[in-house]
């Protein structure tokens, strides 16, 4: 058995109610979606956005609204995250607001080669490799995490994850530029579901071929904001849109519920590709969101653990969500 | 750590099936997996732990039995048979008997065998078969009108039908040409026939010496078969 692990929580969160369940979120950070118009009119996009921000106290515009009209801004952290989030929702032009919920990794077992890699062979994946070892088109996995690892340099310096041609460098929304990873959640996820095999190094991951998305939205402490999740899962929708792809997006995190993460879910179900996503490890307990909206839309899967003789992993959350 | 292996699983399904939708691709995931529950489906064993092998697989167009492959047609004794089947470059065939060719490479493939309408094959996912070309449009569907006629040869004498028996064997065309002959000539009783000699009748028919004797040779088995001999 696992030990149980305490995750920190990260600075400037809080822990409060939101969507009726105990949720920890930021306190210096709210997100806001506005309305599509739905007639022509005079007010500009930016006008809206002004008066969104004005009635915020030390509101600053973190991340004006992407094409599904959802920004992030920025408040004092002494605001009441919960008061404001319920007073913004009422006005003229703001579909909601809410606090920015904070995910965390799903338990990271703290033996580097925990996997060691007898879940391949006990999921029959040998066998698997024999009909298929994974398209280099028309199929791509999407990884929303805490990043790859990667050199100061930038440059991909895990030996089993440095095919430059299978990855491709999404945001880093948590500092900016690439996705280096400062955690190695990430980089454990993304060797899981996708490193280089028949190479004689290090691991063998599930699918050998197909290209890899990643965006980071989670901090080296492990933890990231539901706000950032949502665009990284949208950024990658949309590039596998564009690209004619079907794209299976793995995210090994989750948290309290969030109209946000939901409406990531929805984003990836309406483009008709998957969400793979974490039950939770966090002992039996609930399953944690967005795997819960599993139920919701059949474009999500929850995923909970099994050990390797076949009982359920004592940390794997339990729930009517899980696949 | 298993939300990536099931990604890259999921990853490794639509690569094999590109044109399958979310909601199918899940739904193989749930298929194929192992219960280990009590029951389909309980909370905390969601629908059972994945198998990548079954799952890579769900959704193959696969006959997994030998198909049986029949022949429908309407045919007489110069009938040809001709069996159409469409094949993809995917298809596997695990058995091929002697009277049947096959390129798998192309679309269509044509084998004519001539002593059997009923073969079996084993199909492996995308073959489709078709006992008849689609572009024949609508033919009925094999039903009691399309079973083979028995072809069944007759002699007709004296108002008297006669099936080929034991005697007639290996002379039945001789036996129907002299019976025809006799008509020609108003031969067309059984007396008629008795009271004619075998020189007569060869004079009458313009026969030869030695077709002579053998219309009375033949004449003679005719005549035996007609009395019930």
């Amino acid at each position: 058995m696992l030990p149980k692990q305490k995750i920190e929580r990260p600075p400037n969160s809080i822990e409060g109610q939101w969507q009726g369940r105990k949720a920890l979120f930021y306190n210096n950070r709210l997100i806001v979606k506005f309305k599509t118009p739905t007639e022509k009119t005079d007010t500009s996009v930016a006008d809206v956005v002004e008066s969104v921000r004005q009635a915020i106290p030390g509101g600053t515009l973190l991340r004006a609204p992407r094409g599904t009209g959802r920004a992030l801004f920025g408040i004092d952290p002494g605001t009441d995250v919960v008061v404001l989030a319920n007073e913004l929702s009422k006005l003229a032009g703001v579909e909601y607001a809410e606090p920015d919920v904070v995910d965390t990794v799903a338990l990271v077992p703290t033996d580097p080669r925990y996997v060691d890699q007898w879940s391949l062979p006990k999921v029959n994946a040998p066998a698997a490799w024999d009909a298929v070892t994974g398209s280099a088109t028309g199929v791509l996995i999407g990884i929303v995490d805490s990043g790859i690892s990667m050199s100061a340099a930038g440059a991909l310096d895990h030996p089993d994850l440095n095919d430059a041609s299978r990855y491709i460098l999404g945001t880093d929304y948590v500092d900016g530029g690439t996705p280096r990873d400062l955690h190695g959640h990430g980089t454990h996820v993304a060797g899981i579901a996708a490193a280089e095999s028949n190479n004689g190094v290090g691991v063998t991951g599930m699918n050998w071929g197909t290209g890899v998305y990643i965006c980071r939205t989670l901090d080296a402490t492990g933890s990231g904001s539901a706000a950032n999740f949502a665009d990284a899962v949208e950024e990658i929708v949309d590039y596998a849109v564009a690209n004619n792809m079907k794209v299976v997006i793995n995210y090994s995190g989750g948290g309290g519920a969030s109209n946000t993460k939901q409406q990531a879910c929805q984003y990836v179900n309406d483009h008709g590709m998957i969400l793979c996503a974490a039950a939770g490890n966090d002992f039996a307990g609930p399953v944690i969101f967005p795997a819960a909206y599993s139920t919701m839309f059949d474009g999500v899967i929850a995923v909970g653990s099994t050990e390797s003789d076949d009982t359920v992993s004592d940390f794997s959350n339990h729930g009517p969500e899980v696949i | 750590m298993a939300t990536p292996l099931v990604t890259g699983l999921a990853a490794l399904m639509w690569s094999r099936h590109p044109g399958f939708a979310n909601t199918k691709i899940r739904q193989c995931l749930i298929d194929s997996a192992l219960k280990l529950g009590p029951g389909s489906f309980d909370n905390a064993w969601g629908n059972g732990r994945v198998q990548a092998d079954k799952a890579v697989h769900c959704g193959d167009l696969v006959f997994t039995q030998f198909t049986r492959l029949t022949v429908f047609t309407r045919f007489t004794r110069l009938t040809q048979f001709t069996i159409f089947t469409r094949f993809t470059p995917i298809t596997r065939f695990t058995s091929l008997t002697s009277f049947t060719r096959f390129t798998p490479l192309t679309s269509f493939t044509r084998f004519t065998p001539l002593t059997s309408f009923t073969r079996f094959t084993r199909f492996t996912p995308f073959t489709e078969v078709f006992t008849r070309p689609p572009d024949w449009g609508t033919v009925p569907e094999p039903g009691p009108e399309w079973e083979a006629p028995v072809v069944r040869p007759f002699l007709r004498f004296a108002n008297t039908v006669f099936e080929p028996d034991e005697l007639m064997i290996g002379r039945f065309e001789e036996l129907s040409g002299v019976a025809s002959d006799l008509q020609s000539i108003g031969i067309d009783s059984l007396d008629q026939l008795a009271a004619s000699s075998p020189s007569r009748l060869s004079s009458l028919l313009n026969y030869s010496a030695a077709d002579g004797s053998r219309l009375v040779d033949l004449a003679q088995s005719l005549i035996r078969r007609l009395a019930g001999e």
